[in-house]
């Protein structure tokens, strides 16, 4: 009864009181209990407060009582003592005196702290009468305790809902927090591929940094090789003219090719295909093949002998006929068979010989180049 | 500008260009003046160069072949010579026959089209711009020669073939301004032959003709042939020279005799079961060539052997060999191209119907002697019988062969004959394949006023289309008139107004014209309008002319305007539009961009 008491009375007291301010659901279960009482077991709390209240009473009316009687058997000794003290005895009669006076004074103090005590008892007392009664006129405004109820009810289905809505909430947040970390996964994946190319960047960076040095050092080596270039181009001239001039020396040398040599043998070659026919193997052919097949190379070769390499005879006398001739050119003329130390020398022509009357050979603006005579063929079909 | 000191003549020949000169003095020595040949220098292959009297009219574009002449340097192409030896490897590089391709109205002649049906990747050139390269490449080479006294600064007469519309006319002259040469004079190459007749010193021309005589000049080249007719009249008491009559421009030549035999000579070969390549057909044609040449000169050889060589190092065993026979000249040549023919015969229409590519117009009947008698029975009209002529000038290399010209002669006897007249008068004395530009130089000289001048003026007669007005009947076209402005042989140097005419242009609208030409139609007078358009017309460039806003008038305005019309010194025919109200006028110019359906 008495624990159920202090409950209840610290129950009514946390729920009345307004400095504390729990949330609903610490509160609860008190609350609970609480309800318990004010529902069921409104009288008890009354019933404990009567009781507490004269055991109360008993207690302090006990307490006083045996104090009483302390100081009583004191004072009740103190006669005895003072015709048995002899005067010689006197001072310690006095002595005891002063100290039964100290223990009278001690046991005074005592009592009046005992009521002092008492009546600080008393007015604790008097407070939970008041408050009982506060409490008790309370309690007797039911109705507003109905209402309180279901203020409370209506308290706690919101206090449910907003469970509720604080349990979806929750779910919410649970599915915002995965999503958060999905994204921060993400993010994450993001800020790798991101320092990633940042990395790569930098390293690219540092390629074109690379490479743009090497490019002055190029330029560089270009402008120096620019340079180079020209000194060589001069150097280049200078050989030039100096092959020049060797060519002039080499034209009348006896060991150089005269480009003319090799315009003839590209002309015969080109009008009469006289290269081709002097290479060939003409053994195999009889002899009609091998005759038709020169009648064009005689015509292409003869054309030359008309337009270009003008010939003509050196004596024009017809052959086997009897000439005379007073002084001769031994370049021009020929003598065989028995020759007479000085001329006139007379004897039969037996071949007048060829002078190169005109050569009409195409002007090669830069010489001839190269060795070929006759290009190869190549036909695309 | 410096003072000219030469008169040159440029033969712009299909396949062969020669160019011929006199000093300006010399013109004042009278009749038969000194006419030089000018050798044309050209590259040859390996980088060699050399001066030959003759240039192939042939454009090659290089290869690998580095340019050897000194104003080539950047030059794509090679001109002349040895571009035809190159054409004939890499014939898809070479362009041939730009003069007719000139005068092609089925194509844009301002446009590359040149080397025809080429590759893509190939470089082309317009007509127009080929033709300006030939007078470059003479223009260079002349001043390489004379040093000081340029081209440019001579006075150079330029022939063409007498069938030359106006349109051709204008591009000629058009192209020798983008050669740098911006005065020169036409010339009529028939005209030129005869000019080169009248020139030459062995037999006074005086002597060979009379008054009242018709000469024929048949001119056989290498790709066209061209006919004229000269007449012999008299004035101040003196005989004068007119030329009356021209020809259709016929693209048919030697060249296309020597493929004819040719071919004769390859059917042959691959009779006995030899291939021949298309290179072997090019040497082949060269040995026919020479075969023709000895079996025409020499009449007692019946055969001639043909061989052609084998085309690698072995040059015997490759070889094949057939030969030409006196029949093939007489059944191909003689028979081919001078058939017997009545002087009614019309040449064989080209009987390919519906769509046909555009190429060059080859005539499609290679018998000359039919052109002939169709061009000849034309000239004849009730008052002048042009048909009949007196006397005949040869012209080109086809004649220097004697039965050509016998048989030309006997067919146009038989002709003349039937008809009551006398036999025909053979004129000789020139030389047949420098007789064009040797008569340009002395062309220039009877301008100079030394020498007598053909009276020639315009070759053909010239109309313009208008619309007859009637009322608007639907589907139903307002018949064509022509008005002819300009006469058969109106005078270089006449400008005439074309009476009683006025036509509205809008301002700032392209305005155009139809324009025909006919060379028979000799009786028709200037502003004279012929009501029905028969075959006696032909289709030639239209006229377009813009008019720009003057005078403060705006785009849409109307304009009165009158025609005048020009023949000048140079040989062009130039049409005005005259605002009949101030002293504006504005040319006509030739639509040369839009084919003639």
């Amino acid at each position: 009864m008495l624990i159920l008491s202090i409950a209840a009375a610290a129950g009514v007291y946390i729920v009345y009181r307004d400095d504390i301010s729990p949330t609903m659901a610490e509160v609860e279960p008190a609350l609970t209990i609480c309800k318990g009482l004010i529902a069921e077991q409104w009288h008890t709390p009354l019933l404990a407060g009567i009781a507490l209240f004269w055991l109360l009473t008993l207690l302090m009316s006990l307490a006083i009582l045996f104090e009483r009687k302390k100081v009583a058997e004191l004072t009740a000794e103190k006669p005895p003592v003072a015709e048995v003290v002899p005067p010689a005895r006197d001072d310690e009669a006095k002595k005891q005196l002063e100290l039964l006076r100290q223990q009278l004074s001690e046991a005074e103090k005592t009592m009046s702290e005992t009521r002092d005590r008492a009546n600080q008892l008393l007015s604790q007392n008097e407070d939970l009468k008041n408050q009982l009664e506060k409490f008790s006129v309370s309690s007797s405004e039911k109705d507003e305790l109905a209402e309180l109820k279901s203020e409370i009810e209506k308290l706690q289905s919101t206090a449910k809902s907003r469970a509720e809505a604080a349990e979806k909430a929750e779910a919410e947040l649970a599915n915002l927090k995965s999503e958060q970390q999905k994204n921060s996964e993400e993010f994450a994946a993001a800020r790798n591929k991101l320092e990633k190319l940042e990395n790569e960047s930098k390293t690219a960076r540092k390629e074109a940094e690379k490479a743009a040095s090497q490019l002055k050092g190029a330029q560089n080596d270009l402008s120096s090789k620019t340079e180079e270039i020209a000194s060589l181009r001069k150097q280049l001239e200078e050989l030039n003219e100096q092959l020049k001039s060797a060519q002039a020396d080499a034209r009348g040398g006896k060991n150089a090719i005269p480009p003319a040599a090799y315009q003839i043998l590209y002309m015969f070659q080109k009008e009469g295909r006289l290269i081709d026919l002097l290479k060939e193997d003409v053994s195999g052919y009889d002899d009609e093949t091998l005759g038709g097949a020169i009648r064009p190379i005689h015509e292409g070769c003869r054309k030359l002998l008309e337009d270009r390499l003008i010939l003509e005879p050196v004596l024009n006398e017809e052959e086997g006929s009897e000439v005379t001739l007073d002084e001769i050119d031994p370049e021009a003329i020929k003598l065989s068979g028995s020759v007479p130390a000085s001329g006139p020398y007379t004897g039969e022509l037996i071949h007048r010989g060829w002078r190169l009357k005109e050569c009409n050979l195409p002007e090669l603006v830069s010489g001839w180049k190269g060795n070929v005579i006759a290009p190869a063929e190549i036909e695309i079909s | 500008m410096a003072k000219p000191k030469y008169l040159v003549g440029i033969d712009l020949g299909t396949t062969n260009i020669v160019v011929t000169h006199t000093p300006i003095s010399s013109a004042s020595e009278g009749a038969h003046p000194e006419i030089s040949l000018m050798p044309i220098v050209q590259e040859l292959a390996k980088g060699a160069i050399e001066k030959l009297e003759v240039m192939p009219s042939f454009i090659f574009e290089r290869l690998k072949e580095k340019p050897v002449l000194e104003w080539d340097d950047e030059s794509k192409f090679i001109i002349g010579d040895y571009a035809r030896e190159r054409g004939a490897d890499v014939p898809d590089r070479l362009i041939s026959s730009a003069k007719s391709w000139l005068c092609n109205t089925r194509i844009d002649r301002t446009q590359p089209v040149l080397p025809w049906n080429s590759p893509e990747e190939n470089t082309k050139v317009s007509p127009l711009t080929a033709m300006s390269m030939f007078l470059r490449h003479v223009r260079h080479a002349w001043n390489a020669e004379f040093g000081k006294d340029k081209l440019e600064d001579q006075k150079v007469v330029v022939t063409i073939p007498a069938s030359f519309d106006a349109a051709a006319r204008d591009l000629i002259v058009e192209a020798a301004r983008m050669a740098e040469l911006p005065d020169v004079t036409l010339l009529e190459e028939p005209q030129a032959a005869f000019y080169s007749w009248i020139s030459q010193g062995d037999k006074p021309w005086r002597q060979q003709v009379k008054k009242g005589d018709v000469v024929l000049v048949v001119d056989v080249g290498g790709g066209t042939t061209d006919f004229s007719l000269i007449e012999i009249s008299e004035a101040e008491g003196d005989l004068a020279l007119e030329r009356v009559a021209v020809g259709n421009h016929i693209l048919l030549g030697g060249d296309n005799m020597d493929l004819t035999l040719a071919y004769v000579a390859r059917s042959k070969l691959e009779e006995s079961k030899k291939k021949v390549t298309q290179w072997q057909t090019v040497q082949l044609s060269h040995q026919c060539r020479k075969a023709k040449e000895i079996l025409l000169n020499e009449t007692d050889k019946d055969s001639v052997p043909v061989v052609i060589s084998g085309r690698g190092s072995s040059v015997i065993g490759g070889s094949m060999k057939t030969s030409i026979e006196r029949s093939d000249i007489e059944k191909t040549l003689i028979d081919g191209f001078f058939p017997f023919c009545d002087m009614n015969d019309d040449p064989v229409e080209d009987t390919e119907g519906g769509v046909r590519e555009i190429s060059l117009m080859y005539a499609a009947d290679a018998a000359i002697t039919r052109h002939l008698a169709k061009f000849l029975r034309n000239q004849n009209s009730n008052d002048k019988q042009y048909g009949f002529p007196q006397a005949i000038l040869f012209n080109g290399g086809v004649f220097r062969s004697e039965i050509f010209r016998n048989r030309l002669i006997e067919v146009i006897n038989s002709w003349l004959n039937s008809a009551g007249k006398e036999p025909i008068k053979v004129l000789e004395g020139i030389e047949l394949s420098q007789a064009v530009a040797r008569g340009a130089t002395y062309y220039g000289i009877a301008r100079e006023g030394k020498g007598i001048r053909i009276r020639g003026g315009v070759s053909q007669a010239y109309y313009l289309g208008i619309e007859s007005s009637l009322p608007a009947v639907p589907g139903f076209k307002p018949p064509l008139k022509a008005l002819c402005v300009a006469k058969q042989g109106t005078e270089e140097g006449t400008t005439k107004d074309v009476p009683g005419r006025t036509f509205g242009l809008v301002i700032g609208k392209t305005a155009e014209f139809k324009f025909f030409k006919s060379n028979c139609r000799r009786d028709d007078e200037f502003a004279q309008m012929i009501d029905e358009l028969d075959e006696t017309f032909e289709d030639t460039s239209s006229l377009m002319i813009e008019l720009p806003a003057y005078e403060g008038m705006k785009a849409g305005d109307l304009v009165d305007v009158g025609l005048q019309v020009a023949i000048t010194e140079i040989g062009t025919l130039e049409i005005y539009c005259q605002a009949k109200s101030g002293n504006h006028r504005w040319k006509l110019e030739f639509n040369v961009r839009d084919a003639i359906k």
